[in-house]
C-alpha cells in the first residue's frame, strides 16, 4: 500500500505543481497580497503599510489571517518573489492533505482499511476543488492541512487521551491560517469532548486542552472589538442590517441560515454549477465531476454501516461543523470557505467507490481505477489547463503582468494608472518587485498606531515610475507622460477627445478588454 | 397515521395549490399515485398494487415528457454558438491534432453540449433549496422559481431521506433514481415544476415526520 501511497503523491504533486507559475495567468488581488507583504516582512520586517510583524494583514478594506503570509517568507526567500512562491505554501499543503487523509482513514478499524484509505487519498489527489485550491495562495488550504493534523491528533487521543491537548493546540493554530476557522474549530472541540467524553475520564486533560486553545487565542481575543477582528464578518453576514420585529427578524434568520447551509449539501452545486465567483472556480466544472455522484449516492448509504466508527464520527462531526460559518454570510456557494466539507464529502465518495470496487478481481480493479484517472483527469485538463487559462486571465490581473513590464520599458517616464474602480495597486508592487521600504515611504498609512481599525480605502499610490490615482482630464490631458486604465476610465470618446495616442491595448489571453495605455499629446490638445 | 400526514402534506404545501390552480387533472393523478406509493412503502402488497402503481408512475412521465420536454437539448442558439466556436479555438491552439482529429471534433461539436444540457437539467432538481427556498441563494435567471414546499418542513424531509436510505426502502429508491433520469429530458422553464417529484418528496416528508413523532424505526 505504502507504494500505492508513493505513486499518488508523484501523481498529486504534478497535479499541484505543473506550471503553478503559469497557470492560473497570474494573480488575484488576496494571493498578491500575500506574497508581497512576505516579500515585504522578509526585507523590511514590516507589511507593506509599515506594520511591524501584524496579527492580521491590513489589505484593501479588509485584513487577512496572518499564518499563510508568515509561511510565504520561506519560499519567497528561496526562490525570490514570484508567483510560484507565493503559491508554493499552498500547493505544498495540497500534497500533506492527501498524506494525512490517508493516515486519517487508515485509522478506521477493520482489515479492509487500507484499502479505503487509498482510494481517499486517490481522490483527494485528483478531485478538482483540492488541486484548484492547491494551486492558488489560499490560506484555507493551509487552514485545512492545520485541521486535518488536529484531526488525525483527535483519532489517535482516543486510545491516548494525553493527545487531545496537542489535539487542541493544533486547532488553535489552525484560527491563524483562516478566519472562518475561528468559530468552526470552538464548535468542534466542544461537540468532540461532549460525544467522546467517555473516551477522557480524566477530566484534568480536557480542561488542560481548553486552556491551551484559550492561550493560543489571546492575540486573537486582544484584537477582539477591532476592524481586524469583525471587518470581515461585517462584510459578508446577514444578520447585521435587521429591520423587523423579534419574530420576524427570528424567522428570516432561521429561514436564511437554512437555505445557505443546505445549498452547500446541494449536488447540484457540488457536482455541477461552479463556485459563482470567477476567481474560485474553474470554467463549467464544479467542485467534484459530475459523475461522482453515483459514488456520492452510495457512499451516502455506506456511512450509516459504519457511523459507530470513531474515525467517521469524526469527520462527519467535522464536516458538518464546518458549514456553519459558511451558512452565516451572505455570499451563496463560498467554495473556499468549506473545504473542511469538500473533504469530508470525498471521503463519502470513497466509501461509495470502496463499494463498487471491493467486489472486482484484481483485474478489473486495475482497469476501474485506470478508468477512473483517465475519465477525471480528461475531464479536468481541458477545463483547467485550458479554459481557465484564456477565460479567466483577466479575473487573474493578467493585463497587470502586462503592464509592469512595460512600465519598465518606460522607466524614467511618469505613467498614470486609473483607480477609480480597482484595487490593483499590490499586482503592480507584486509584478514590479517594488522596494518594499519605498513603498513603505510613499504610499505609508496616516496613523499606523490605528492600523488594525483604519479601513479607509485609499485610492492613490505610488509605485515606481507608476502614479495609481482616478485620471483627472483637464490637468492629464495637458501633461506630457503615459495614461493607462481599462476601457471605462478611458472610453473611445476620451480618447479623441484629449487627442490621446494609443501605445498599447493589453487584452485578455482569450481577446477580453483589459488596460489600454496611451500617451498623451499636451500641444495637439491645447490646440484643441 | 400516514394517509393523515400525507394529507397534512398536500394542504401544506404551495406546490399543491399551484398545480391545482394549473392542472387540477394532473394533480389527481399526482395523488393517486402518491397514496399507491405510500401504500407499497409501509405495506407489503399484491403484486397487482405494485404493477398499477409502476403503470401510473409511468402515465405520469409520459404526460411529463410530453409536455415538458427540453427541445434544446439538441440545438444551441446563437450565444452558445459563438461560445462554442470561442472554445474550439482555444482547444484548437492548446492540443492541436489531440483535439483537431475527427474523433475530438465529433466529441465537441455533437456530444460534449447536449451532455452538458442533459446534466444541468438534471441536477437542477437534485437541489433541495429548489424545493424549499425557491431556489435561494442561487436563483437561476433562466428558469421559473416557485417556493414549492415551506422550509419548515424541511427537516422532515431529511429525517426521511436519511431513513429511507437506512431501511433501503427500494421501490422509494428505484422511483426516485427513475425521476431523476427522467428530468435530465425536462426543461428547467416547464411550469409545474420537476411534477415527478413531487409524490416522492411528500412521500419522505411523511416518512420523517413519523419517525420524529414515534422516535423510532418504523
Amino acid at each position: 500500500m505504502k507504494h500505492l501511497l508513493i505513486l499518488i503523491t508523484i501523481l498529486a504533486i504534478f497535479l499541484r505543481f505543473f506550471l503553478l507559475d503559469k497557470i492560473p495567468p497570474g494573480l488575484n488581488v488576496d494571493e498578491a497580497y500575500q506574497g508581497y507583504n512576505a516579500y515585504s516582512i522578509l526585507l523590511t520586517g514590516k507589511d507593506h503599510f509599515g506594520k511591524s510583524w501584524p496579527f492580521y494583514f491590513r489589505t484593501f478594506g479588509t485584513f487577512q489571517s496572518p499564518l499563510y503570509t508568515y509561511l510565504t517568507i520561506v519560499p519567497v526567500f528561496l526562490f525570490n518573489l514570484s508567483i510560484f512562491s507565493t503559491r508554493f505554501i499552498s500547493a505544498v499543503s495540497g500534497v500533506l492533505i492527501i498524506i494525512l487523509t490517508y493516515f486519517i482513514i487508515g485509522r478506521i478499524k477493520g482489515k479492509e482499511s487500507n484499502k479505503l484509505a487509498i482510494i481517499s487519498a486517490v481522490l483527494v489527489a485528483i478531485s478538482p476543488w483540492a488541486i484548484f485550491f492547491s494551486r492558488n495562495a489560499i490560506e484555507a488550504n493551509l487552514a485545512l492541512l492545520i485541521l486535518l493534523a488536529g484531526l488525525a491528533i483527535f483519532v489517535l487521543s482516543l486510545d491516548r487521551p494525553r493527545l487531545l491537548i496537542l489535539a487542541s493546540a493544533i486547532f488553535g493554530l489552525s484560527t491563524y491560517a483562516y478566519q472562518a476557522q475561528r468559530l468552526s474549530t470552538v464548535l468542534f472541540i466542544s461537540l468532540f469532548i461532549v460525544i467522546f467524553r467517555k473516551s477522557f475520564s480524566n477530566k484534568k486533560i480536557i480542561i488542560i486542552s481548553l486552556v491551551i486553545f484559550f492561550i493560543i487565542q489571546i492575540p486573537q481575543l486582544v484584537l477582539i472589538g477591532t476592524e481586524a477582528s469583525s471587518r470581515r464578518l461585517d462584510q459578508v453576514s446577514y444578520w447585521n442590517n435587521l429591520s423587523g420585529n423579534i419574530l420576524e427578524n427570528t424567522y428570516y434568520l432561521i429561514r436564511k441560515f437554512a437555505a445557505q447551509y443546505t445549498a452547500y449539501l446541494s449536488p447540484k452545486n457540488l457536482f455541477f454549477d461552479p463556485d459563482p465567483q470567477k476567481v474560485r472556480s474553474i470554467p463549467d466544472l464544479s467542485v467534484f465531476y459530475s459523475f461522482m455522484i453515483i459514488p456520492f449516492l452510495l457512499g451516502l448509504r455506506e456511512i450509516f454501516k459504519v457511523i459507530r466508527e470513531p474515525v467517521i464520527r469524526i469527520i462527519l462531526l467535522n464536516g458538518l461543523v464546518s458549514l456553519i460559518p459558511a451558512a452565516l454570510t451572505t455570499e451563496p456557494f463560498y467554495t473556499m470557505r468549506i473545504l473542511p466539507f469538500l473533504w469530508f464529502v470525498t471521503i463519502v465518495i470513497a466509501l461509495g467507490t470502496y463499494f463498487l470496487f471491493r467486489k472486482f478481481s484484481f483485474i478489473y480493479k486495475c482497469i476501474f481505477i485506470t478508468f477512473i484517472l483517465i475519465l477525471s483527469l480528461g475531464l479536468f485538463y481541458p477545463k483547467y489547463f485550458i479554459l481557465l487559462k484564456y477565460e479567466r486571465s483577466i479575473n487573474y490581473g493578467y493585463p497587470y503582468i502586462e503592464l509592469a513590464k512595460k512600465s519598465e520599458e518606460l522607466k524614467g517616464k511618469k505613467l498614470v494608472l486609473d483607480s477609480a474602480r480597482d484595487n490593483s495597486y499590490i499586482l503592480l508592487a507584486f509584478y514590479k518587485k517594488n522596494n518594499p521600504l519605498e513603498f513603505q515611504k510613499l504610499n505609508a498609512l496616516k496613523n499606523i498606531s490605528n492600523y488594525y481599525n483604519d479601513i479607509n480605502l485609499n485610492h492613490n499610490y505610488l509605485i515606481g515610475n507608476i502614479e495609481m490615482r482616478p485620471i483627472s482630464w483637464k490637468d492629464d490631458a495637458y501633461t506630457e507622460q503615459f495614461l493607462a486604465g481599462d476601457y471605462l476610465a478611458i472610453s473611445p470618446i476620451d480618447e479623441k477627445e484629449h487627442k490621446l495616442t494609443l501605445i498599447e491595448d493589453i487584452k485578455g489571453l482569450d481577446g477580453a478588454a483589459g488596460i489600454k495605455l496611451y500617451k498623451t499629446n499636451p500641444e495637439a490638445k491645447r490646440k484643441n | 397515521m400516514p394517509i393523515a400526514v400525507l394529507l397534512a402534506v398536500f394542504f401544506l404545501t404551495p406546490w399543491f395549490w399551484k398545480l391545482f390552480k394549473i392542472n387540477p387533472l394532473i394533480l389527481l393523478l399526482l395523488i393517486v399515485f402518491n397514496f399507491m406509493l405510500l401504500y407499497i412503502t409501509f405495506k407489503s402488497p399484491k403484486k397487482i398494487i405494485k404493477i398499477a402503481t409502476f403503470v401510473l408512475f409511468l402515465l405520469l412521465i409520459f404526460y411529463n415528457l410530453q409536455k415538458g420536454f427540453d427541445k434544446g437539448i439538441w440545438t444551441i442558439n446563437q450565444n452558445q454558438a459563438l461560445e462554442q466556436n470561442r472554445r474550439h479555438s482555444f482547444y484548437a491552439a492548446s492540443l492541436g491534432k489531440i483535439y483537431t482529429n475527427k474523433i475530438g471534433l465529433l466529441y465537441y461539436t455533437k456530444i460534449s453540449d447536449p451532455l452538458t444540457r442533459l446534466q444541468k437539467n438534471l441536477f437542477s432538481n437534485l437541489e433541495i433549496n429548489l424545493y424549499f427556498f425557491a431556489s435561494h441563494p442561487r436563483e437561476r435567471t433562466d428558469a421559473n422559481e416557485f417556493e414549492k414546499y415551506s422550509f419548515l418542513l424541511l427537516p422532515f424531509f431529511l429525517i426521511g431521506i436519511f431513513y429511507m436510505v437506512k431501511k433501503n426502502i427500494l421501490s422509494l429508491e428505484l422511483f426516485f433514481l427513475a425521476a431523476i433520469l427522467i428530468s435530465a429530458f425536462i426543461n428547467i422553464n416547464y411550469v409545474l415544476g420537476p411534477i415527478l417529484f413531487f409524490p416522492l418528496i411528500n412521500t419522505v416528508i411523511t416518512l420523517g415526520f413519523l419517525f420524529v413523532i414515534r422516535k423510532k424505526m418504523l
